[in-house]
């Protein structure tokens, strides 16, 4: 199971010990999430004006999150993934699922993606956090 | 719904018949069943509000209250995001 991670899950389990992103992604439930070379990119300068030591960042990243290498320019990303979502900038979490071969995409920015669109056309399916463990419990 | 219940209260099987919109004695069928869990004191049933998050909320209820604390910062974090990403590349 490969799942791709959208920053706002990221940045929630780098401010709280007890959020569902933190539960998610710091407690290790599954070993394969992805992060995109764009959103390292975008991660770093959301820390910093978050006010988010780099450390900790890099420390999750290193111990829990892959990195899948997207060698196209983001024009290009736009180009292709813009008809998955309502704002053209979050093209690039689309692009980094496809690269991964991801079949989940987890974030709280659920409205701004066309779900239905990105499961039939992708098979690859949009939870929240808290519904993504909630899943991953009713498979035990 | 869920969200306006107090945290702290229990319900009567009766209570939650009328919120889930079920019969009394389905709600005693849950309860039986283990699929709702609740309280034998003496001879009646009492029922907590975490027993009835999934059922509000297709949550359990420390998956709800996760949920809710990563909730307090969203606003913030996302404003950030969407900022930063007008600019990426």
């Amino acid at each position: 199971m490969t799942i791709l991670v959208d920053s706002d899950v990221v940045i929630s389990s780098l401010l709280s010990t007890t959020g569902a992103s933190y539960l998610l992604l710091q407690k290790k439930i599954i070993n394969s999430f992805y992060i995109s070379s764009f959103s390292r990119q975008e991660l770093e300068q959301v820390c910093e004006r978050l006010d988010i030591k780099k450390d900790k960042l890099d420390s999750l990243i290193q111990k829990n999150l892959q990195i899948v290498k997207i060698d196209k320019q983001i024009k290009d990303i736009k180009n292709k993934y813009g008809k998955y979502v309502y704002d053209i900038n979050d093209a690039h979490i689309l692009a980094g699922a496809v690269f991964s071969k991801a079949g989940f995409i987890v974030s709280y920015n659920i409205k701004d993606y066309k779900i239905e669109k990105i499961r039939n056309d992708l098979n690859i399916i949009v939870f929240k956090p808290s519904m993504l463990i909630q899943y991953l419990r009713s498979l035990r | 719904m869920f969200s306006q219940l107090n945290s702290d209260k229990v319900y009567t099987p009766e209570e939650v018949a009328q919120m889930l919109k079920l019969s009394k004695n389905t709600v005693y069928d849950l309860i039986n069943r283990g699929e709702l869990i609740a309280k034998k004191i003496g001879k009646v049933y009492r029922i907590p509000v975490s027993s009835l998050s999934f059922m509000f909320t297709g949550l359990d209820y420390d998956l709800y209250q996760a949920e809710k604390e990563d909730i307090q910062n969203l606003g913030k974090v996302q404003k950030t995001i969407k900022n930063v990403r007008k600019n990426l590349g």
